[in-house]
């Protein structure tokens, strides 16, 4: 770091040069007292200033935290001479804020005694951002001199999304073989009681019903529903740009909730650039997952794309096919249709888009606004008629009452056009 | 809804307009009444170093110290000199430049922490101190043999680097802490 001249210093060399060259034009010595002091500030500020050196350390105290909590940036200044003016200045991306008392502060540094600023940063939104850009600015004392550095380290912050509790959640309609928390609705090893039969040779002693057996005077057994594990693949349109962060806020909430109860999640990636993973269970599927759901971005792309692109083992029988969708692409739409003939238990969780429309200035807009709103409706409306169950959900409200809302839907009895 | 001011900030603006309608209202008395010319280039100057001041703007303000520095040169055409009242009177502007500088700083606004602006506000008193001494040696030392004595001279050969070599140590002590 080197001193430079402040726009300060040329305009007190210019004030002190008219004032000295107009005492000598008018000879008379007022002028000059005028300018007297300034040249003295002049004097002082050049002699006063030592080496300009500032040595910069940028620290992050998490690397990864959850949507809305805080985070601390601590910044470490020090200089081998004592500076009068330091400005510490962090540059925070968007999607993050810092706290009071905001992200510039003013010290003077004493010599080679390092300070440490702590700059408090609270995440809004879920994202990958990268931290450390932050700008030094030393002044000479009265700030005739200034020289800037910045810190070159670049430290990544990881921002996950908040998930939603979900006490309740979509059940599939077919189990998986695997042990789970979702009952079966067939019979045979479990906790939950389902019927009793006649007992047959090879059934367990345990099983006997001593009740019924008293009652009817024959020997009769407990049947029960087995706990099955089920299989979730979450289907995130990323066509839609506006409805994006709320849509993978909803994939996230729903992703974390079928982990909890040991179901296997997947996910696919249905937009401009078509990415998957395959249903897992465990703390790694979800890391896997919540990356994936962090590195969505929405790639304009004009190909058309359909299910058949995806690997078999992606969409596995019996798995239940959350789609997390605005209905607004068409190749999204066809999609959708598509794994509806193909037999797959589809949900449709629709990111409304209306909370991003601003609303309509003169009639035209809203006759056309009211348009678009009669098609979605019509476009949901078939979906329901195909007995695919379509719920609205959008940002700010809970997602536990849109999952209520399919739970409620009569999935069993689907009219199929 | 426009953005509030920092009380620091409002407080050096406050001064340094205080200090200038002050000096500028002494002036442009000095020259011929508030009611002239002069007093309309003191108005001129006021709302130049106002808009300056707010608007972050530093060539307003310096423009201001020149309009009110005129004011008060024209007033001393055909005056003897004043070397108490011209050493006032730059010793002022030194102080509306200072505080005008300081508040025209950085749009981010810096929080600044207590002791690096004690630290600042002690050198601008030692700069207007020093300032002080130096404009009026400067003064004798003009006038010598002309208006005063060769003795006085003397004195503000004496005075002048004395007093900038106390400002450059105050300085210098209060950057290092």
């Amino acid at each position: 770091m080197r001193w430079r001249p402040a726009p300060k210093l040329h305009v007190y060399v210019a004030l002190v040069s008219a004032a000295f060259v107009a005492g000598l034009a008018s000879g008379r010595v007022e002028p000059v007292v005028l300018a007297a002091p300034l040249a003295l500030a002049v004097a002082v500020g050049l002699a006063a200033a030592g080496p300009a050196a500032v040595e910069l350390g940028v620290e992050l105290a998490h690397a990864r935290i959850t949507e809305g909590d805080t985070v601390a940036l601590d910044v470490t200044v020090s200089a081998p001479r004592g500076l009068p003016h330091v400005e510490v200045v962090v540059d925070i991306p968007a999607g993050l804020a810092a706290l009071a008392p905001g992200p510039a502060r003013g010290l003077a540094l004493r010599a080679g005694e390092p300070r440490r600023l702590e700059f408090a940063l609270r995440s809004s939104r879920w994202g990958s951002y990268e931290l450390g850009e932050v700008v030094v600015r030393a002044c000479s004392p009265l700030g005739l001199l200034e020289t800037d550095g910045h810190s070159t380290g670049r430290l990544p912050l990881v921002v996950y999304p908040r998930p939603e509790t979900l006490r309740r959640l979509v059940r599939a309609q077919q189990v998986q073989t695997a042990p789970g928390l979702q009952l079966a609705a067939v019979k045979g090893e479990g906790i939950e009681f389902a019927d009793a039969r006649p007992f047959v040779p090879g059934d367990r002693v345990r099983e006997v019903n001593w009740r019924i057996t008293a009652r009817r005077g024959a020997v009769w057994v407990n049947q029960r529903h087995p706990e099955r594990s089920t299989d979730l693949v979450l289907f995130l349109d990323t066509f839609g740009d506006p409805t994006l962060p709320a849509a993978v806020r909803a994939a996230s909430s729903l992703a974390a909730g079928y982990l909890v109860q040991r179901d296997r999640v997947g996910l696919i990636g249905f937009g401009g650039v078509l990415r998957w993973i395959r249903p897992g269970v465990g703390l790694r599927q979800e890391y896997l997952l919540i990356d994936a759901l962090l590195a969505t971005r929405v790639f304009p792309s004009v190909a058309w794309k359909g299910i058949t692109l995806l690997p078999p083992r992606v969409l596995p029988p019996k798995a239940l096919v959350v789609a997390v969708s605005p209905l607004e692409d068409d190749r999204a739409l066809t999609a959708l249709l598509d794994l509806r003939d193909r037999g797959i238990d589809l949900v449709i969780l629709e990111v409304s888009p209306l909370a991003c429309m601003s609303a309509p200035t003169d009639e035209a807009e809203a006759l056309a606004q009211r348009l678009w709103r009669l098609r979605r409706a019509e476009l949901r409306d078939r979906y329901r008629d195909l007995g695919i169950p379509t719920v609205e959900w959008s940002e700010g409200k809970p997602l536990a009452a849109a999952i209520e809302e399919v739970r409620a839907w009569p999935r069993c009895s689907r009219r199929v056009g | 809804m426009a953005p509030m001011l920092p009380p620091g900030r409002l407080g050096r603006i406050l001064a340094a307009l205080a200090v200038a309608v002050g000096a500028g209202a002494w002036a442009a008395a000095r020259t011929g009444g508030p009611a002239g010319a002069p007093g309309f280039l003191v108005g001129l100057a006021v709302a130049l170093l106002t808009a300056g001041l707010v608007a972050r703007r530093p060539v307003p303000v310096t423009l201001a110290i020149v309009g009110l520095s005129s004011v008060y040169l024209l007033g001393q055409i055909g005056q003897p000199t004043a070397l108490g009242a011209t050493a006032l009177f730059a010793v002022a502007m030194l102080v509306v430049l200072e505080l005008g500088w300081w508040s025209t700083e950085l749009a981010v606004p810096v929080v600044w922490e207590r002791s690096a602006t004690r630290r600042r506000w002690w050198v601008l008193v030692a700069l207007v101190a020093g300032g002080g001494v130096l404009a009026f040696a400067v003064g004798l030392a003009g006038v010598a043999g002309r208006d005063t004595s060769l003795v006085w001279f003397a004195v503000a050969a004496g005075a002048g680097p004395a007093g900038a070599w106390a400002v450059v140590r105050v300085t210098r002590a209060a950057s290092r802490g």
